[in-house]
């Protein structure tokens, strides 16, 4: 009897861990975007390092490794869907693959995986670390409040980089897809710039820039969230680290599907 | 009675502790010059007594006055202001790892607004000089000598202008040749606020403390002054100074 009761609350367990994960993650959201911390709706000098700071390693320094993989999805991907649907289909349908698949999906998708492997990881072992060593209790016995100096100026540096980044993949992606063909093909392909940017209705990309901001602020929040588990054993920081990867990778992609099933049939 | 110009004002007030139970009913008063030292063997009892007395650490029982407002009304917005007038510093003076000294001291003013950037690093490199700061100030934390440390972490709470500092036994881990590298610092703030403090420096304690409470898990005593402390018949307190090498005629 005991053993089935076990069993029983093992399934419940574990059937309410993936809710319970997502509820405390969206408190956690809500808590870390509120505009009046600490009695002001600025972010305060300090603050304003911090978020700096967050941009430049988030975005800036990200930069050589989002153009190598932009003109490497340009050429394996942009070009082979041109040349591809060329045979099959019409220049309307080449142009209306590229810019769903291209730069709407891969560049959002795959700038999420930079992102999550750059700043993610390291924004988890960097606040986990401070955790660990006790230096942010230091801090909150000198009044500063954690939320509005470490954690909101890194949930806005990664949404700012995450949508500036996902914008400067998309358009090298296309250009080096296109610059490709047209070197090895015929310089005709040169024609399709024109067309790609006349096809951008500014609808689709009001909900492309809305969605890479709020991936960037989950990514954000998600290692910052798992940063804050981080106890008092070494251990749990590199459980927490790997956590706060596949876990933002999993909730980005299902995001994402969400976003086009609303975009769909919304 | 409330005194209208008191920092802190406890009446037996006992800490709550995880791993034990204190009994000591602790009252204090802390007014503005005042130099309470806690002493006695025991300090993570000494630790669990200051931070009640400052509002970090929760209470059992008793009452606790900051800044003539009950500590259990003081509203969650007001405790961040409160938290900058009665700064404390754990022994191990934990600073930000990734900061450099003198990005560690002016990150608290800048994020209240103590300060403008330039004007923090000016008062910054103003109370290194005057804590008598030997090392790199751009250097990071790790590099630093345990007397850097405390000076670092002192020097951040100075930053953001308290009125009562709480030091949980800044010479902890500093040899004691190097004890009077923080003299200076202690004769600058005699006239500029309260200090507490729970060590075990007697020779401190004898030269500067304004109120002695010798505390243990079975009982504490209030002193006003190092002769009357040496004066007592408590045989805990006769034991401990003896054991600290601390002469009991000394007058």
């Amino acid at each position: 009897m005991e053993k089935i009761s076990n069993a029983l609350g093992f399934i419940g367990y574990q059937t309410l861990r993936a809710p319970r994960y997502l509820f405390a993650l969206l408190l956690f959201t809500l808590r870390v975007l509120n505009p009046r911390q600490q009695g002001n709706y600025r972010l305060n000098q300090a603050s304003i390092r911090t978020l700096v700071g967050q941009v430049i390693f988030s975005g800036i320094d990200a930069l050589p490794v989002v153009s190598f993989i932009a003109i490497a999805t340009g050429a394996a991907v942009t070009a082979q869907i041109i040349l591809t649907i060329e045979l099959l289909g019409d220049r309307s349908e080449v142009i209306n693959i590229l810019v769903q698949v291209v730069i709407y999906e891969l560049s959002t998708l795959i700038t999420a995986i930079i992102l999550i492997g750059r700043s993610g990881s390291a924004i988890t072992v960097d606040l986990g670390n401070m955790k660990l060593s006790r230096e942010l209790e230091g801090l909150e016995m000198l009044g500063v409040n954690l939320n509005h100096f470490l954690i909101t100026p890194r949930v806005y540096g990664t949404c700012i980089s995450q949508a500036i980044l996902a914008i400067y993949f998309a358009v090298i992606a296309t250009l080096s897809g296109v610059i490709f063909l047209a070197y090895t093909q015929s310089s005709g392909y040169f024609s399709y710039l024109g067309e790609i940017s006349v096809s951008l209705h500014p609808f689709d990309l009001t909900v492309f820039l809305l969605k890479n901001l709020l991936f960037g602020v989950l990514i954000g929040t998600i290692s910052s969230f798992h940063a804050m588990k981080v106890g008092s054993s070494r251990n749990e920081l590199p459980q927490q680290t790997q956590k706060a990867i596949v876990n933002s990778i999993t909730i980005i992609f299902v995001f994402n599907a969400l976003f086009l099933l609303f975009v769909q049939y919304g | 009675m409330k005194n209208m110009h008191s920092f802190i004002q406890s009446n037996r007030l006992v800490p709550k502790c995880q791993n034990s139970s204190p009994t000591q009913e602790l009252s204090v008063h802390v007014k503005s010059g005042d130099v309470t030292c806690l002493i006695g063997t025991d300090s993570k009892l000494l630790d669990s007594y200051l931070r009640a007395l400052i509002g970090v650490q929760d209470i059992q029982s008793g009452t606790l006055t900051l800044f003539d407002k009950d500590v259990l009304e003081i509203p969650e917005r007001e405790q961040q202001f409160i938290r900058t007038k009665l700064a404390y510093v754990s022994k191990e003076a934990p600073l930000l790892s990734v900061l450099s000294v003198m990005n560690n001291i002016v990150m608290p003013a800048l994020y209240h607004g103590t300060y403008s950037r330039e004007d923090a690093l000016k008062e910054a490199k103003a109370i290194l000089h005057l804590l008598n700061f030997q090392e790199n100030e751009h250097a990071l934390p790790s590099v630093l000598e345990p007397i850097g440390r405390i000076q670092t972490a002192i020097a951040r709470t100075l930053l953001i202008q308290p009125k009562v500092l709480a030091l949980s036994d800044p010479w902890y881990k500093i040899p004691p040749h190097e004890y009077s590298l923080l003299s200076p610092f202690f004769d600058y703030w005699r006239g500029k606020g309260a200090l507490i403090t729970a060590t075990q420096n007697l020779k401190f304690v004898r030269e500067n403390a304004t109120t002695i409470i010798f505390m243990n898990q079975s009982n504490h005593e209030t002193f006003a002054d190092w002769q009357s402390l040496c004066k007592s018949k408590n045989e805990f307190i006769q034991d401990y100074l003896s054991r600290h090498n601390e002469s009991t005629t000394m007058l």
